[in-house]
């Protein structure tokens, strides 16, 4: 009988397994394959396997570690603030959002939006001579700070990609918040518990789970992040908002260092594949026993 | 220290009237179950009394104190949800404790009433245990806990039972009616179970459509019921109704019958329906016995039978029989009954007998 199951598993899985394998496995080995050979579009088909030479090569070069850098705070800082703004505003607009769901169509607009039009907008936006937000700063305040400027580029971003991405957070929060059952909040107000004491004993316990997921989800993107910030300034003056993605980006199709590039991508992924273990480690620890 | 008063307490919500003007007394230490068919309002009465809703309009006064617009906190009253409402990320200690922690009280106070609640309710070997790791009935008696630490005025029980399985549920009716015997709180008991009514209740409040029916104790309501619908909702199976006629208080005539009944203490009214208890009907012979029918159907219950009658009138009746006695289906029977057991409503379903 467990056998029979078994075999049963085996034959239901193997078309997803192919699938992945082709789609994803592919793919993998090439660039495993390729980020330890001397190769370029020239020999594409043909790499010469020449050791670890382009890993060398990346964890020597200071635009990688600065890509990492800004890649890194990046990610922390717009899931910071996205997981920080999402579960306000979830928390402060779920009465008004349980009245009229129709709003959280409304809130949801920007995630609609694809990121690299998200980009082109913004390039309109706040670009300096035509762009409306500097021109109503320059108006009522007569100057505006260079958005797109080197030393404001990252603020920029982050604001940009916050603005983007609360929604999603805010829908997983309102969803999540919207599921505590309510006779546990009515048990806390006869025992005599309201307001912040209510949602910081609570509800937020209750949302904690939600809260690593979405610092999580939001953390990976932020980390790949590519197109919006291509879009609307490139790899910036220096490489003042150059991504790691970015960076794997040019070195690829501009400098045509593939082997480089492809080391860089493997990095990215073992360090994507650590935290994604991560997240899931943490939240299996909180489940109880 | 725990008595309630409600007066003319209503409740609308979107201009629907709920509860409908209900006057009631509980007394201190009393242990009083609202009961009631699905929908009549005996929940939203109860959460009405918690704080958990707005009163529309009427007074709770509590231990003569008005706590009609009080926050539910402040009204002294602890509440066992249906559901339990246990908190799932804290441990059975955190859950009883959280309260008392709310308060301020001293560590060592806290620490003093939790054992104590959880000796009471024998809940020591699994304090440090979250909720999700108990069966129903240790949850259930945890939701207890965390009302009694706070030694309140009065304790809410919001159909306790009714997430437990059958076996379950009559240990933890007589665990709460130990429970009610050493704590000597005041208790309010939401059901619908009848049989948790009789069992537990000192006073039961017997609700229909918002409205308070009749309060009394177990054996009134089951003996003198003052209506109709407490009649047939309290006792199992339902009170026997028959078209009858009689207005000259004292003696009524079953409809179809030949022979006047006399009723013992005479009654006031114009009788429309006579009711009898299944228990208090006999089987005889159809020779001279006031109702006589068919046998329809008998359920076999060990001690007792269950045995529906077809009267010749057409009407169904069913009455008690003993286990081993049991008629055969189809036979000709007669029915007696003795004139102290019956019971008569008027027309709009008023109780009409006086007792004495």
């Amino acid at each position: 009988m467990a056998n029979e199951s078994l075999k049963e598993n085996r034959i239901l899985a193997t078309p997803v397994v192919v699938f992945l394998l082709a789609m994803l496995g592919f793919p993998a080995v090439l660039d495993l394959i390729y980020s330890v050979s001397t190769v370029s579009f020239e020999n594409l088909r043909d790499p010469t396997i020449s050791g670890f030479g382009n890993y060398r090569e990346v964890l020597g070069d200071p635009y990688f570690w600065s890509a990492v850098s800004f890649s890194t705070r990046f990610g922390l800082l717009t899931a910071a603030l996205e997981t920080a703004l999402g579960l306000f505003l979830a928390v402060f607009l779920a009465p008004l959002i349980h009245r009229r769901f129709w709003l959280m169509a409304i809130f949801m607009m920007p995630m609609i939006i694809a990121p690299s039009m998200m980009g082109l907008m913004y390039r309109l936006v706040l670009h300096e001579f035509v762009g409306p937000l500097p021109y109503y700063l320059f108006e009522f305040f007569g100057e505006s700070p260079a958005f797109l400027s080197p030393q404001l580029a990252f603020r920029t971003l982050v604001v940009i990609e916050t603005l983007q991405w609360t929604p999603f957070t805010l829908l997983l929060f309102y969803t999540a918040y919207s599921s505590i059952p309510n006779d546990i909040r009515e048990a806390a107000k006869v025992d005599g518990t309201r307001g912040l004491r209510l949602f910081t004993h609570i509800e937020l316990p209750a949302l904690l789970p939600t809260l690593v997921v979405a610092f999580g989800i939001r953390f990976i993107d932020g980390f790949r992040v590519f197109d919006n910030i291509y879009v609307l300034i490139g790899s910036g003056a220096g490489g003042s908002s150059t991504s790691l993605s970015i960076y794997i980006y040019t070195a690829f199709f501009k400098s045509a260092d593939i082997g480089k590039a492809l080391a860089a991508s493997v990095l990215l992924f073992v360090v994507a594949f650590g935290l994604l273990w991560l997240v899931g480690w943490l939240l299996k620890k909180r489940r109880p026993a | 220290m725990g008595s309630i008063q409600l007066k003319d307490l209503r409740k609308s919500f979107d201009g629907l009237e709920i509860i409908k003007g209900v006057n009631l007394e509980i007394k201190d230490g009393e242990f009083m179950v609202f009961v009631g068919p699905s929908g009549c309002g005996k929940s939203t009465l109860l959460r009405l009394i918690a704080g958990l809703e707005e009163v529309t309009s009427g007074t709770i006064i509590s231990d003569d104190r008005d706590v009609t617009r009080l926050q539910p906190f402040d009204r002294h009253m602890a509440m066992v949800f249906q559901s339990y409402a246990l908190y799932p990320h804290m441990t059975v200690r955190q859950n009883i404790e959280f309260a008392l922690k709310t308060i301020k009280l001293p560590k060592a106070e806290i620490a003093r009433k939790t054992a104590e609640a959880a000796r009471i309710l024998k809940l020591e070997p699994y304090l440090d245990r979250k909720p999700a790791a108990l069966s129903g009935g240790q949850r259930q008696r945890v939701a207890i806990g965390r009302a009694i630490v706070r030694e309140p005025s009065a304790f809410l029980f919001d159909e306790p039972l009714s997430n437990l399985d059958a076996a379950l549920r009559t240990e933890t009716r007589i665990e709460i009616a130990r429970l009610h015997e050493t704590l000597s709180g005041t208790i309010i008991y939401v059901t619908h179970d009848q049989v948790e009514a009789m069992t537990l209740a000192d006073r039961i409040a017997v609700l229909s459509d918002g409205q308070l029916m009749q309060c009394d104790t177990p054996q009134m309501l089951y003996e003198r019921p003052v209506n109709r619908f407490v009649a047939q909702f309290i006792g199992s199976p339902k009170m026997n109704l028959l078209p009858a006629s009689g207005e000259d208080g004292k003696t009524v005539m079953l409809a179809g019958g030949s022979k006047a009944i006399t009723v013992e203490g005479g009654y006031t009214g114009k009788v429309a329906e006579l009711g009898l208890r299944s228990e208090h009907l006999r089987l005889g012979s159809s020779m001279d016995a006031p109702l006589t029918g068919t046998v329809s159907h008998v359920e076999y219950l060990g001690a007792d039978a269950s045995i529906f009658v077809t009267l010749t009138s057409g009407e169904a009746l069913n009455l008690r029989g003993v286990g081993r006695e049991l008629p055969e289906v189809g036979a000709e029977v007669g029915l007696l009954f003795e004139p102290s057991d019956i019971h008569l409503f008027d027309a709009d379903g008023l109780a009409l007998r006086e007792y004495a």
